[in-house]
C-alpha cells in the first residue's frame, strides 16, 4: 500500500515538475504584446456527479446489519456532492486569424472536497466517515477561435483523484478513536486515474477566458482495485478493503465475493462539469 | 507588475510543493529521540460516564531511533514500562499518512499476527504528544492514554 501511495506522490510531483518545466520555456514567449500566448492562474468549479454507488452500498448495508440497535443509521451520499473548486494554471494559444483561427491550451488544476457521515449506536458510539478527496487535473484542449474572443474545444484530461475516508469511532464519553480494537476502524484509501473526454466553449476578453466544458471519464487508465486501508495493522482477520457487503464481511468474511463484495475504486469516477475563469498574467 | 515578479509568482507554488517533505518524515523526524511516559486510564461507560482507574507519571521511556537499514518512514521503538517485566526492543514504529495514528509493530507479542498496536494521536507538538489507544471489555471500553514529554 505504502508503494502505490509513493507511486502516485511521484506521479503528482513529475507533473508538477514538469509544468514548472514548462512554465520556464514558454516564459521568453511573453515579451512580445502581440503573443499568441497567455499565461496564467485558474480558478475552477466542478460540478461532478459520481458514475458508481460502492460507497452507498457499505452505508446501506452497515445500516441493515445492526438494524435495530442504530437508531440513527448513515445518510448517504449524494451524487454531486464531490462537486469542490479548484486552483491552477493555465498556457494557451490564441491563434491570429480575425474570423477563424486556431487555439490551444494546457491547463493544471488541483481541487477537494471533505465530508463526513456519521451513524449513532443505542448504547450511544458514533461511526463517523470523515471523507478527503482530491482531483489533480491535467487537460489539454485543441479547437477553433471564432471572432479572436469566442472558442470551441475538443479535450483530453488525465484525472487523478485520491479518496481517503477516515472511519473511526466516538465513544461514549467523546473519546475519538482510529485504533484497531474493531476491525472496521482505519484509514480507507484509493486512487481511482482516468482519462477523460470532452468538450467545451469559452470567451476571451482582454486578460480574462472563461470556459464552460464537460467531460466524461472512459475507462482508459481505470483499474479494478479496491478502497483499501491505507496503513494497517497485521491483527486484521478480516479483508483489508471497505466492504460493500457489510453483513457478509462481518459474518462470513472468507465468503464475501471478490468481484462485488468491496468498495471499487473505479466506482469514485466523476462526469462533470467545469466552469472556470482565467486571468493571464503574460498577455 | 514587473517580469521579474510575474516568474516568482508563477513559479513559488510549483517550487514550494516540490520541496515539502509528506507528513510521515516529518513525523518520523520529529519523533526521534527519548520520552518519558505519563498514563492514564480510565473505563468508558455506555451511559456515557468515564472513570479515571489509575494514572502515573513517569511510568516508563520510550527510544525512537531510526532503523539500521530503512530509510523510510519507520522508526526502532524501544519501550521500557516500570510496571512490567517485559522489554520491547528495536521494534517497527512509524505513523500513517495523515499523521492521526501511530503504530506499535508486535507490541503485544514476537510473533507476525494479532500483536500490533494502533493508537489514535490526540495532540502533536515538538516536545510533548499525547496518544490513546482503547480496548473492549465486558461492559465498558478501556482507554489508555499515555502523554509523552521529550527528555
Amino acid at each position: 500500500m505504502d508503494l502505490e501511495f509513493y507511486f502516485w506522490e511521484m506521479v503528482k510531483r513529475i507533473y508538477l515538475l514538469n509544468a514548472g518545466m514548462l512554465l520556464l520555456f514558454l516564459l521568453p514567449m511573453k515579451a512580445s504584446a502581440q503573443s499568441p500566448f497567455k499565461l496564467g492562474f485558474r480558478y475552477d468549479y466542478e460540478a461532478s456527479k459520481l458514475r458508481g454507488h460502492d460507497i452507498n452500498d457499505f452505508y446501506r448495508s452497515y445500516n441493515q446489519y445492526h438494524n435495530g440497535f442504530i437508531p440513527e443509521p448513515f445518510d448517504t451520499v449524494h451524487a454531486n456532492e464531490l462537486s469542490h473548486g479548484g486552483w491552477g494554471v493555465s498556457i494557451r494559444y490564441f491563434g491570429e486569424g480575425t474570423k477563424l483561427a486556431f487555439q490551444s491550451g494546457l491547463i493544471i488544476s488541483h481541487g477537494g472536497k471533505e465530508l463526513f457521515r456519521e451513524a449513532k449506536f443505542q448504547n450511544g458510539i458514533v461511526t463517523r466517515t470523515d471523507w478527503k478527496v482530491r482531483d489533480l487535473n491535467v487537460q489539454y484542449d485543441l479547437g477553433i477561435l471564432i471572432g479572436k474572443s469566442v472558442t470551441l474545444s475538443a479535450h483530453m484530461a488525465g484525472r487523478f483523484r485520491t479518496t481517503e475516508i477516515a472511519l473511526g469511532y466516538f465513544y461514549q464519553d467523546g473519546s475519538y478513536s482510529l485504533g484497531n480494537e474493531y476491525d472496521i476502524l482505519g484509514v480507507y484509501h484509493a486512487s481511482t486515474t482516468t482519462l477523460d473526454y470532452g468538450l467545451s466553449a469559452g470567451l476571451l476578453i482582454k486578460r480574462f477566458y472563461l470556459q464552460l466544458g464537460i467531460s466524461y471519464p472512459s475507462n482508459t487508465f481505470s483499474d479494478d482495485g479496491l478502497l483499501t486501508l491505507l496503513d494497517y495493522d497485521e491483527r486484521q482477520i478480516r479483508w483489508l478493503d471497505l466492504p460493500r457487503d457489510y453483513k457478509t464481511w462481518a459474518d462470513d468474511p472468507s465468503n464475501l465475493d471478490l468481484e462485488s463484495g468491496f468498495v471499487r475504486v473505479r466506482s469514485l469516477r466523476s462526469t462533470r462539469i467545469n466552469l472556470g475563469i482565467e486571468f493571464y498574467i503574460f498577455n | 507588475m514587473t517580469a521579474r515578479l510575474k516568474y516568482y509568482l508563477l513559479l513559488l507554488p510549483i517550487l514550494v510543493l516540490s520541496c515539502v517533505q509528506d507528513d510521515q518524515v516529518r513525523f518520523k523526524n520529529r519523533m526521534e529521540g527519548s520520552w518519558t511516559i505519563d498514563e492514564t486510564i480510565t473505563h468508558i461507560y455506555p451511559d456515557g460516564q468515564s472513570e479515571e482507574v489509575s494514572s502515573g507519571k513517569g511510568i516508563g521511556t520510550l527510544l525512537l531511533e531510526p532503523p539500521e537499514f530503512d530509510e523510510g518512514v519507520f522508526l526502532d521503538y524501544t519501550l521500557t514500562l516500570n510496571n512490567s517485566s517485559f522489554t520491547w526492543s528495536k521494534k517497527p514504529f512509524k505513523t500513517d499518512e495523515g499523521r492521526k495514528r501511530v503504530f506499535f509493530y508486535y507490541f503485544y507479542c514476537e510473533e507476525l499476527f494479532n500483536c500490533d498496536m494502533v493508537a489514535t494521536i490526540e495532540e502533536d507538538e515538538k516536545s510533548t504528544q499525547k496518544w490513546s489507544f482503547y480496548r473492549p471489555e465486558a461492559g465498558y471500553h478501556r482507554k489508555v492514554t499515555w502523554e509523552l514529554t521529550r527528555d
